[in-house]
């Protein structure tokens, strides 16, 4: 059984939309971590920042995380350019060793860092990053040269 | 598993993008059954053995170590 029904190219879409609506995001969290170093205070309740001349209000970020996970399922759900068993065994390593780090990730946070909260989507957008880049190395590290094709 | 598919490739001077091709799996995973790192489904050891006219039996071979 497959949940993957989207043609490939929805794949490209999603990522884009992911990565797209993450930035924001990523700016967020430095404007967040830079003024937390120099002692600043960050609004709690409507924070405000500017991304390109546009201002971002927390509304709009969360509409804009909405859209990113949106994207994610794109991706999720769009079909593979080709697969077979093994590209498929692959796919269960990278799923195994993402499940790994982040328990250790998790782990730890708990041991050194009690207090250290982490947004869901947050660990959600971390753990599928670090599923795809596993993914892709190791369907790269799987990829003979091309003299070894012919020999 | 042992298997002899570099060989019938060979003697079919066939490429491992050839015969991914024709079995309809990618070039990683024929790289993946010659160099012993992936044990393919019964499915594909017959078509493998089929695209390479040769027996199952021939192409695959039980080694020491599967009975453990």
């Amino acid at each position: 059984m497959t949940f993957q029904f989207l043609p490939n190219f929805f794949k490209k879409i999603g990522l884009f939309i992911f990565v797209a609506t993450g930035i924001p995001a990523f700016k967020k969290g430095y404007t967040e971590g830079r003024n937390a170093a120099r002692g600043i205070e960050n609004p709690d309740v409507y924070e405000v920042f500017t991304f390109w001349g546009f201002r971002i209000t927390e509304p709009i970020y969360n509409i804009l995380a909405v859209i990113g996970i949106f994207g994610l399922l794109l991706y999720l759900f769009s079909k593979d350019k080709k697969m077979d068993e093994f590209l498929t065994r692959i796919r269960f390593e990278a799923l195994q060793v993402t499940f790994v780090l982040s328990a250790l990730i998790i782990f730890l946070f708990l041991v050194f860092e009690p207090a250290m909260t982490i947004n869901a989507q947050l660990l959600l957008e971390g753990q599928v990053i670090l599923f795809l880049i596993i993914n892709k190395a190791k369907k790269q590290w799987a990829l003979p040269g091309d003299r070894e094709n012919y020999e | 598993m042992n298997n002899t598919i570099k060989v019938e490739r060979a003697r079919h001077n066939m490429s491992q993008s050839d015969l991914a091709e024709k079995a309809g799996v990618t070039r990683q995973t024929i790289y993946a059954i010659e160099t012993k790192r992936f044990i393919p489904s019964t499915v594909l050891a017959f078509k493998l053995a089929e695209i390479l006219k040769i027996e199952v039996t021939e192409l695959f071979e039980l080694e020491e170590s599967d009975w453990e």
